[in-house]
C-alpha cells in the first residue's frame, strides 16, 4: 500500500513540476487579475490552488476550471482570448491529469459502482417474476428508497436498516399468501351479463336526475326524466324494477358513495374477462342527439384503472378486457371524459329533463371468471410443484396453516349475493399441500427455487442449508406447508436475493446478464439470458446485441421505460400536487393518466424507431389520444388509445419538454417557476451542472393576484450580477417554457383569480370558467451563451443546433441508471466514443442503448 | 378521563415486578416518580406567520388568532420565533429534516441522520413495551420525520384502531403463544440469513463491505427488537376504560382524524406503553371537509397573497389549533403522582415550513409545552440569524434524563427555557 502511494507521488511530482511553470504562466496572464488572493472572483484563488487531485474537493474544483475554459466561459467574454495553442495545451495537460486521478480513485474503490441491494421496484418485479404473480403488490410495504444524481439505482441511495428487514419479512409473507393455493379445485367461475338497472345505486342516479332509463335507445316512458328532483318514489323499491334489463345513460361523472354504479365484486382473485357495451350521445333536455365527439369510459377497481374505452356517438361499441381482480374489488363504470364542475344536476338544474350536455350509456357488462388455465396455478407450482393438495388432517397433531376465507362483498345497496354455485357459499375446508417424504420433497423444491431466487446456480450445500430450516420446523410439528414457508421466507430475506454482487474489473457473463436485465427490464434476468451467460456467450458482441434487441422488444421493457422516466423526467412526482380547481378546472384523472401514457409511449416510439436524440427537445410528432389532443388544441384524434400523430405547424408541441406530464411535475398546482423548469432542462436535458443556491437567500413570495408575473418577481436574477452569474445559466429554458401552464396547456395570458379580463369559455354542460385572463406571458430570454430567443420554438431551434449535447446528456442519465454509478470525469472519453459510434445515425436512441451496452463503462464494475 | 383509579392499578397493569406494599402503606412509602415523556408533532403545511407569531416578546405578549385558540393553557406553553435548522432548505423536503436537522434535504446526494425521537429511543426505549411510536394523520408526502441512524424513514401507524389493538388488546393465550412463536421464527430466520451472509463478504471491496455491514447491523437491530417484543408478549397489556376507536375512513375529515389519533396516542402515554411519540400531520395534499374550504390545502398554501385563499387557509389552520387545544386539555386532565401528564411530557408542536407560500424554512412556527418547564412567554430570537432548533432538542433530551449535551446542529441548550 505504502509503496504504490510513494510510486504515485514519484510519478506525479515531476509532472507537476514540469507543467507547474507553464500553468502558472497561463493563469498569470489570463486569470490572476480576477482569481488571485485579493479579488477571488467566484471564490476562486488560482494563485494558491494546489494540484491535489486525490482530494475530492480539489479534484472537483479543477474539473470546474477545466470545463469553464473548455466551453469558452472563461476568460469572460469581455476579456481577451488566450492563444488557441496555449489553451489547448493547458486543457490537454489538465485532462490527462484529471483522468489519471479519477481512474486511480475508481481502481482504489474497486469500480465505478458499489455493492447494493435491490430498489423497491426491482424487489417487487423480482418477487413477481419468481412467483409468477404479475399483479402482486408489495412495493408499498417497503420504505421509500433514497436518490443520488436523480436515481435510486445508485448504491449510496440504497441504505438498509432494521425497518427494511422487518418489511422484507412481511412482504415475503404477503407474496407467499398470494402464491399458495388454498383449494383443491379451481374457484367456481361466475359468468353472467349485468345490466345497470339491476343495481340499486343506479336508481339513485335516476332519482336525482343524473341518469336516464333507456328503452331501445330512447328515454323510457316508464321512468320519465323529470324537470325537478323526483320524490322518493315507490317504483324504486319494487322488485320488478331490478329485473329490468335495460340501458341507462349517465349525465354526470360517477360520484362516490350513493351514486356509484355498476357493482360487480368478485369473490375470488384472478383474471376476469370483462365485456362492456357502451355508447354516447348529446343529451338535449330530454332528447338524445348525436354526440359531437366520442366520449370515454373509465372502467376501474379503485384505485387501479382497468381501461379507458371509447363510447362512440349513438352506436354501441363492445370492448373486451381481461384484467386481474382481487377479492372484493368493485368494478366501477365512470364517464371519464365528463367535466366535473362540482354541482350535481339536481342541485343547479333541477332534474335531468332540463339538462343539456354529454351522455354516456351503459348497456351491459359481461363478466366471466376467475379464469385459470391450470389448477393449481403456476405461482403455487413454483413453491410446491405437483405435490397433492388435501384437506388438513386435524388428527395429525401438526400446526395447520392459516388461510383466509374468501368473502362475498354484501352490504347495503349491493345486490343480493350472486348465484354462487351450491357448495361454494359454505366455508371451504382447510386444505394444504401434503408430502410423504418431506425432506426429499423439500430438497427437490428448494433446489428449483433457489437458483431462480438467487439468479445463479446454487451448490448442494446451500440447498441443504435451507432444507435444514425446513427440518427445524418439521421437528417443531409444523405442517409441511408452514415448514416450507419458513425456508422460502428466509430465501427472500437472504443477501443473495436482496443484493447484486459484482466483482471489480470486467464483469463476468452472469453479472453482465443481471445488469442488462435490471436495466432494460428493471427485473431479474430470465432463463434465456441466464443460459447464454452460463455458456459464456453473452459478452460476445453479436450475442449481446441480439439480447439487447430481445429485451427491448419484450413487454417487460415497459417496466424499464416507466421506471426510467419516473426518475429521469420525475414522472414519479405526478401526484405531488393537485392543480387548483378554480384556475385549472379542466384537470381530471383521465387527463393525468393520459399524460403519463403520452410520455411513456413517446419514449417507446423513440426507441422502437431509433429516432435521433434531438427528438427529446423537438419532434414532428406526438403520441396522443383524444383527451390530450383536446388539451393541446389539435383536432382529428378520436378515442382514448394513444397513437402517433403528426404535428400540424404552429402546434407548440413536440419533444418531451412540451408534454403535459413533464410540465406538470416541474410546476406546482398553482404557479410555474422558471427556475425549477430551467434547472430541470439545464441539468437533465442539456447535461449542464447547476450550482446550488447560496445560503440565506429568501424564497420569493408568489403573487397570483395578477398584478405581477413571476418574471417580474425574478427581476433580480437578471439585474443583480452576483445572482445573474448562476441564474443566466439555468433560468432561460424555464423562461421559454412560461408559455405552458402548470398542467401543460398553452397560454398567452396567465390565468388569474382577481385582476384580468373575462374568459368566455364554457364546459359542455354550459357552466363557465371562473378564472380570468391576466398579464401576458413573456417567454423571451437569452441562453447561457447569450443567444436571444423570443419564444419556446426559438429556444428549441437554438438547442437543436447542438444535437451532440442533447445526446451526451441522455447518455449520462442512462449510464447512471444502467450501471448504478453517475458519470465521472474518467468516463467522458468513453461517452465520447459512444457518441462517435452513433453520430452517423444522428444519435438514434436505440443505437445509443446498444452502444452503451457494448461500452466498457457498462461491462465493468 | 381517568383510566387508573389508583397508582396501584397502574403498576399492576404495567406488569411491574416489585413487591407491592399494602395499599395503606402506599401513601406513606416513596411514590415511584412518573417517567418523563417526549411528544413531537409536525404538521407539513406550514403556519401562516401573520396569524401565529405575537409581536411582543416576553410574558405579556398579545394573543394572535391561533394562540387565542390555546389561550387556556398559556402558562403551560412557550411560543418561539426566530428558530429553525441551519442549512435545512429544500422546500417540502424539509419535512425529512424536521427531527433530524440534517442539512440540504433537497440535495441530490442527501443522506439523512438519526431523528430526535429515535435517538431518545436508543437510550430509554427498552423500558417500555414500545420503544417509540411513530404515528401519522392524513396523506404522507415526504415520509415520516422519524429516521434511523442510517437515515431510513420509519413507517407510521395511521389507524387509531390498529394502534389501540397493539396497545391494549390482549390476545388469547393461544394468540400470545402464536405471536411468540412468530417472533422466534423471525429471529431464527435472521440468525440464518446473517450466518449465510458471511460467505458473501469474500471478494467484496472495502466500499462494498461498508454497504453489506448495514445488513449485519440491521439484522442485529431487528433481532433486538423482536426479542424485546417477545419479552413483553407475556406481560399483560394495560387495561383502559376507553373502547377501541372506530377509524374515520375519509381523509377529508382532517380534524376528526387528528383528534382521534391524539386521543389514542394520549392513552399510550398515560399507560406508559411508550415514552416517545412522534406524530406526522399530513394535511398538505388533502381538501379538508371544513365549511368554506373548497381547495386542496397545498393549493391554498400557495395563496399568492390572494385574500380569499388566505381566508380559506386560515380555516384549515384554525382547525389544527383547535385540535392542539383539545390535546392540551386532555394531557392536563390526567393526574399523575407529581403533576399532570403534560407536566411530564415535553411537547413540541410545529412545522417544517413557516410561510408555505414561499416555502420558507426559517423562522419556524413552534410551540413548546409541558415537560415540567416554566412557560407562559414568547421567546423571540433574531429573525435574520435564527437560533438552532436542535438546542431545544437537547433541552428535551436532558429533561428525560438522557445525557446529551449535543444533538445534530445544536450549539447548546435552548436559552430561556428552564425547569
Amino acid at each position: 500500500m505504502k509503496n504504490s502511494f510513494a510510486l504515485l507521488a514519484l510519478l506525479l511530482a515531476p509532472l507537476a513540476a514540469l507543467h507547474a511553470a507553464d500553468k502558472a504562466a497561463f493563469f498569470e496572464q489570463h486569470c490572476y487579475d480576477c482569481h488571485d488572493a485579493d479579488e477571488k472572483k467566484g471564490g476562486l484563488d488560482l494563485t494558491s490552488l494546489a494540484l491535489k487531485l486525490d482530494d475530492r474537493a480539489n479534484f472537483e474544483t479543477w474539473v470546474k476550471i477545466h470545463d469553464a475554459i473548455a466551453n469558452g466561459e472563461m476568460p469572460p467574454k469581455k476579456k481577451a482570448r488566450p492563444p488557441v495553442a496555449e489553451t489547448k495545451a493547458l486543457l490537454t495537460d489538465l485532462d490527462t491529469k484529471l483522468i489519471a486521478a479519477d481512474e486511480t480513485r475508481i481502481a482504489k474503490d474497486g469500480g465505478r459502482a458499489v455493492f447494493r441491494r435491490l430498489t423497491r421496484v426491482e424487489y417487487e418485479n423480482a418477487v413477481r417474476d419468481l412467483l409468477a404473480l404479475p399483479e402482486l403488490h408489495v412495493q408499498e410495504l417497503l420504505p421509500a428508497d433514497g436518490s443520488r444524481h436523480g436515481f435510486d439505482k445508485v448504491g449510496y441511495a440504497l441504505d438498509l436498516s432494521h425497518v427494511q428487514l422487518a418489511k422484507y419479512l412481511e412482504a415475503a409473507d404477503r407474496a407467499l399468501d398470494a402464491a399458495i393455493a388454498t383449494r383443491t379445485t379451481p374457484p367456481p367461475v361466475v359468468k353472467r351479463r349485468l345490466y345497470p338497472t339491476e343495481s340499486f345505486k343506479w336508481h339513485m342516479n335516476l332519482k336525482l336526475g343524473s341518469a336516464v332509463l333507456l328503452k331501445d335507445g330512447q328515454p323510457d316512458p316508464l321512468w320519465p326524466v323529470a324537470t325537478v328532483k323526483h320524490d322518493a318514489g315507490e317504483a324504486i323499491k319494487t322488485p320488478d324494477f331490478f329485473k329490468l334489463k335495460q340501458s341507462v345513460a349517465l349525465l354526470t361523472p360517477n360520484l362516490e358513495g350513493w351514486l356509484k354504479s355498476m357493482t360487480f365484486a368478485p369473490m375470488f382473485a384472478g383474471k376476469y374477462r370483462l365485456r362492456l357495451s357502451t355508447w354516447s350521445a348529446h343529451w338535449n333536455a330530454g332528447k338524445l342527439e348525436p354526440a359531437p365527439v366520442s366520449q370515454t369510459v373509465r372502467l376501474y377497481a379503485h384505485p387501479r384503472t382497468l381501461g379507458y374505452l371509447e363510447a362512440p356517438s349513438l352506436t354501441p361499441r363492445v370492448h373486451e378486457l381481461t384484467p386481474w381482480l382481487e377479492m372484493g374489488d368493485e368494478v366501477i363504470f365512470d364517464p371519464a371524459s365528463f367535466f366535473w364542475t362540482g354541482l350535481q344536476i339536481h342541485q343547479h338544474k333541477g332534474g335531468g329533463g332540463l339538462h343539456v350536455g354529454p351522455a354516456i350509456v351503459c348497456d351491459w357488462l359481461e363478466v366471466e371468471g376467475p379464469l385459470y388455465a391450470q389448477w393449481p396455478p403456476e405461482s403455487h407450482r413454483r413453491v410446491f410443484g405437483d405435490l397433492p393438495l388435501k384437506p388438513v388432517d386435524a388428527a395429525s397433531g401438526l400446526t395447520p396453516p392459516t388461510h383466509p376465507q374468501p368473502v362475498q362483498k354484501v352490504g347495503y345497496g349491493w345486490p343480493k349475493p350472486w348465484e354462487i354455485p351450491p357448495g361454494d357459499s359454505k366455508p371451504q375446508p382447510l386444505v394444504t399441500v401434503t408430502s410423504v417424504a418431506p425432506l426429499d420433497d423439500a430438497r427437490r423444491l428448494i433446489a428449483t427455487f433457489l437458483p431462480r431466487a438467487f439468479r445463479r446456480d446454487v451448490s448442494d450445500a446451500e440447498v441443504m442449508n435451507y432444507v435444514g430450516l425446513v427440518q427445524q420446523r418439521l421437528e417443531k410439528k409444523d405442517c409441511f406447508e408452514l415448514a416450507m414457508r419458513h425456508a422460502y421466507k428466509a430465501a427472500l430475506t437472504s443477501t443473495h436475493f436482496l443484493f447484486r454482487k459484482e466483482t471489480p474489473g470486467k464483469l463476468d457473463d452472469l453479472a453482465l446478464a443481471t445488469r442488462l436485465a435490471f436495466w432494460l427490464w428493471n427485473s431479474p434476468p430470465d432463463d434465456a439470458l441466464l443460459a447464454l451467460a452460463k455458456q459464456n456467450k453473452l459478452h460476445e458482441s453479436a450475442t449481446l446485441n441480439a439480447q439487447v434487441e430481445r429485451l427491448l422488444t419484450d413487454a417487460r421493457s415497459d417496466r424499464f421505460i416507466t421506471d426510467f422516466l419516473d426518475q429521469w423526467l420525475k414522472l414519479r412526482d405526478i401526484d405531488a400536487t393537485d392543480p387548483d380547481s378554480q384556475i385549472y378546472p379542466e384537470f381530471q384523472l383521465y387527463l393525468k393518466e393520459s399524460m403519463l401514457a403520452e410520455s411513456r409511449a413517446f419514449f417507446r416510439e423513440l426507441i422502437t424507431k431509433d429516432l435521433p436524440a434531438s427528438n427529446i427537445v423537438a419532434s414532428d410528432f406526438a403520441m396522443l389520444n383524444q383527451r390530450l389532443a383536446e388539451h393541446y388544441g389539435i383536432s382529428g384524434v378520436t378515442g382514448p388509445d394513444i397513437r402517433r400523430v403528426p404535428l400540424p405547424p404552429g402546434s407548440h408541441r413536440g419533444g418531451f419538454l412540451t408534454q403535459a406530464a413533464v410540465l406538470k411535475v416541474t410546476a406546482n398546482g398553482t404557479v410555474s417557476s422558471p427556475v425549477v423548469r430551467g434547472v430541470f432542462v439545464t441539468e437533465r436535458i442539456l447535461g449542464q451542472p447547476v450550482p446550488p443556491p447560496p445560503p440565506g437567500v429568501p424564497a420569493i413570495d408568489p403573487d397570483t393576484r395578477g398584478a405581477t408575473t413571476i418574471r417580474e418577481q425574478l427581476a433580480k436574477h437578471r439585474d443583480d450580477t452576483s445572482c445573474a452569474a448562476c441564474h443566466r445559466k439555468m433560468d432561460p429554458p424555464g423562461l421559454a417554457l412560461e408559455s405552458y401552464d402548470v398542467i401543460g396547456g398553452w397560454r398567452v395570458q396567465y390565468r388569474s383569480l382577481e385582476k384580468g379580463t373575462t374568459v368566455a369559455l364554457k364546459f359542455p354542460d354550459g357552466t363557465g370558467v371562473r378564472y380570468k385572463a391576466g398579464p401576458t406571458v413573456d417567454a423571451s430570454g437569452e441562453t447561457a451563451q447569450g443567444e436571444p430567443f423570443t419564444d419556446f420554438a426559438a429556444f428549441q431551434k437554438l438547442a437543436l443546433a447542438k444535437p451532440e449535447l442533447i445526446a451526451r446528456s441522455f447518455v449520462m442519465q442512462m449510464l447512471t441508471y444502467a450501471t448504478g454509478a453517475e458519470p465521472t470525469y474518467a468516463d467522458r472519453h468513453e461517452i465520447g466514443h459512444i457518441l462517435a459510434e452513433t453520430n452517423a445515425g444522428s444519435f438514434g436512441m436505440r443505437s445509443l442503448i446498444h452502444a452503451l451496452a457494448e461500452s466498457r463503462l457498462f461491462q465493468n464494475k | 378521563m381517568k383510566y387508573f383509579p389508583t397508582r396501584r392499578h397502574f403498576l399492576l397493569a404495567s406488569g411491574a415486578t416489585l413487591a407491592l406494599p399494602f395499599l395503606e402503606s402506599l401513601a406513606r412509602s416513596a411514590v415511584p416518580v412518573p417517567p418523563k415523556r417526549m411528544l413531537a408533532i409536525m404538521t407539513n403545511m406550514g403556519v401562516m406567520p401573520r396569524y401565529f407569531f405575537p409581536e411582543k416578546a416576553g410574558r405579556d405578549y398579545g394573543n394572535t388568532p391561533y394562540l387565542d385558540l390555546i389561550k387556556a393553557h398559556r402558562e403551560r406553553f412557550t411560543v418561539f420565533s426566530g428558530v429553525s435548522h441551519p442549512g435545512v432548505d429544500g422546500n417540502h423536503s424539509s419535512e425529512r429534516s424536521f427531527l433530524s436537522c440534517a442539512p440540504h434535504p433537497g440535495a441530490s446526494n442527501f443522506k439523512n441522520s438519526i431523528s430526535l425521537d429515535q435517538f431518545a429511543a436508543e437510550q430509554i426505549g427498552v423500558q417500555t413495551r414500545f420503544a417509540s411510536l411513530v404515528l401519522s394523520v392524513g396523506r404522507d408526502h415526504m415520509g415520516t420525520p422519524s429516521t434511523t441512524r442510517d437515515g431510513v424513514q420509519l413507517p407510521a401507524e395511521r389507524y387509531p384502531s390498529a394502534l389501540y389493538r397493539r396497545l391494549f388488546v390482549q390476545g388469547t393465550p393461544q394468540e400470545i403463544e402464536r405471536s411468540i412463536d412468530d417472533l422466534r421464527k423471525g429471529c431464527s430466520i435472521l440468525d440464518f440469513v446473517r450466518d449465510e451472509a458471511l460467505s458473501l463478504e469474500k471478494g467484496l471491496t472495502t466500499r462494498d463491505k461498508e454497504r453489506l455491514d448495514q445488513y449485519f447491523t440491521s439484522v442485529r437491530e431487528l433481532e433486538q427488537r423482536l426479542q424485546h417484543a417477545e419479552s413483553w408478549e407475556r406481560k399483560p397489556k394495560p387495561v383502559v376504560q376507553a373502547l377501541m376507536p372506530k377509524d374515520i375512513a375519509s381523509d377529508t375529515e382532517v380534524e376528526a382524524q387528528t383528534n382521534l389519533m391524539y386521543d389514542t396516542m394520549r392513552l399510550a402515554l398515560e399507560t406508559d406503553s411508550t415514552r416517545i411519540v412522534t406524530v406526522y400531520l399530513g394535511p398538505l395534499l388533502i381538501t379538508p371537509n371544513i365549511p368554506g374550504v373548497k381547495n386542496q390545502t397545498h393549493a391554498l398554501t400557495h395563496h399568492g397573497n390572494d385574500e380569499a385563499k388566505i381566508a380559506e387557509l386560515k380555516k384549515i389552520e384554525e382547525a389544527q389549533f383547535r385540535s392542539l387545544a383539545r390535546l392540551l386539555d386532555g394531557l392536563t386532565s390526567v393526574q399523575e403522582a407529581n403533576g399532570t401528564l403534560l407536566d411530564n411530557t415535553a411537547l413540541l408542536y410545529g412545522s417544517n415550513l413557516s410561510n408555505a407560500n414561499s416555502h420558507d424554512t426559517t423562522n419556524l412556527p413552534l410551540i413548546f409545552a409541558g415537560g415540567g418547564f416554566k412557560h407562559g412567554q414568547h421567546i423571540a430570537f433574531d429573525p435574520k440569524n435564527n437560533k438552532p432548533l436542535a438546542n431545544l432538542f437537547v433541552t428535551m433530551l436532558q429533561s428525560m434524563g438522557i445525557e446529551a449535551d449535543k444533538f445534530a446542529s445544536s450549539t447548546g441548550t435552548m436559552t430561556g427555557v428552564e425547569m
